[in-house]
């Protein structure tokens, strides 16, 4: 438990929170904030061993991994109704599975733009539609995250299908959130700028000189973040502190954006 | 491959409009740098890293560096 207490609005304390992305990056932080503010986590991704290495480090006896690539759009109602049967209540779901390709528009392909929206939009949003059915949500109400990007907001050269597809999520949270609202289910998203320590950023670094490097964290005021900068905002968006809020986009960025 | 048919990647790649030859020069930015890896992962299934692709200059460097007996 952190230094939340148990029974503030923030706590996460009983909260049952479903994670996709969860091996990795910014979804294995959120693994292991949100279970150290209380929550139970189901951690879904493709990565077995890396699964269960994330699994290791949690507390509690009600967490659950599920091995299951999000882009099986078919499968995912299995899995929501097999998690379900077994915990009876989701009350957050964090769509952190999400890939990154960095190239000029006139070296991408169609399928290059079908995958990122297959797994950063379309993986999610269908998640969230199942999860939505009376079946399976919470009565209580329920909070969904999607994990955007500053590069939602602003652009840069070479990430046209990136950047669109995270403009995809905020415009359709937003959409969502309007229609989820009278199931008092919320919806937001959070677009963290540029969190090192993460796969993703490890494979732009690997294309990157060191002066690239060096002139991109010369862009963000606060330095280049941290995966826990943006499972912190997720806890909040998840927590019932914030449960006037719905259809926003957080934007945890160390003010890259603010120029 | 035929050296035609990677003249013609190559000049996609950079936006040439001439006639591309073993000596002309590649004038690599970041972005034709990730583009140029990437056309190589998909039509040589070669992994080259930045650091290598920084020190070509010309198609011909280019070619040695991704084994010439890849050519016809």
């Amino acid at each position: 438990m952190n230094d939340i207490n148990r029974n503030s609005q923030f706590s996460l304390s009983g909260k049952n929170i479903l994670i996709t992305g969860a091996s990795s990056g910014i979804g294995r932080e959120c693994a292991l904030q949100c279970n150290a503010s209380g929550a139970n986590v189901i951690l879904v991704s493709r990565r077995e061993e890396k699964l269960k290495e994330v699994a290791a480090e949690l507390n509690g006896d009600k967490n659950l991994i599920y091995v299951q690539d999000v882009t099986k759009y078919d499968d995912l109602e299995p899995l929501v109704s097999g998690i379900h049967a077994k915990i009876k209540k989701i009350d957050g779901f964090i769509h952190c599975a999400g890939i990154e390709i960095t190239l000029p528009v006139l070296s991408m392909d169609h399928q290059q733009y079908e995958i990122l929206f297959a797994t950063n939009v379309i993986a999610g949003f269908e998640l969230a539609k199942i999860l939505s059915k009376n079946k399976y949500r919470n009565s209580a109400g329920s909070s969904f995250i999607f994990i955007s990007s500053v590069m939602s907001i602003v652009g840069d050269a070479g990430l046209t299908g990136y950047c669109s597809s995270k403009g995809a999520l905020n415009a359709g949270v937003r959409s969502l959130a309007l229609e989820l609202a009278p199931k008092k289910i919320r919806v937001n998203c959070i677009s963290p700028g540029f969190v090192e320590d993460t796969e993703i950023s490890d494979n732009i670094f690997k294309n990157f000189t060191a002066e690239r490097i060096n002139s991109k964290r010369s862009l963000y005021p606060l330095g280049f973040g941290k995966p826990e900068e943006v499972a912190n905002g997720c806890i909040y968006l998840l927590s019932d502190a914030s449960k006037w809020i719905t259809g926003s986009n957080l934007i945890i960025d160390g003010g890259y954006s603010a120029r | 491959m035929k050296k035609e048919t990677f003249f013609e990647g190559l000049k996609d790649i950079f936006e040439i409009d001439n006639d591309l030859e073993e000596s002309t020069h590649l004038h690599l930015t970041s972005l034709s740098t990730l583009a140029l890896i990437a056309y190589l992962d998909k039509n040589f299934k070669t992994r080259i890293k930045v650091a290598q692709i920084s020190n070509i200059n010309t198609v011909s460097d280019l070619m040695k560096l991704i084994g010439e007996d890849n050519f016809e």
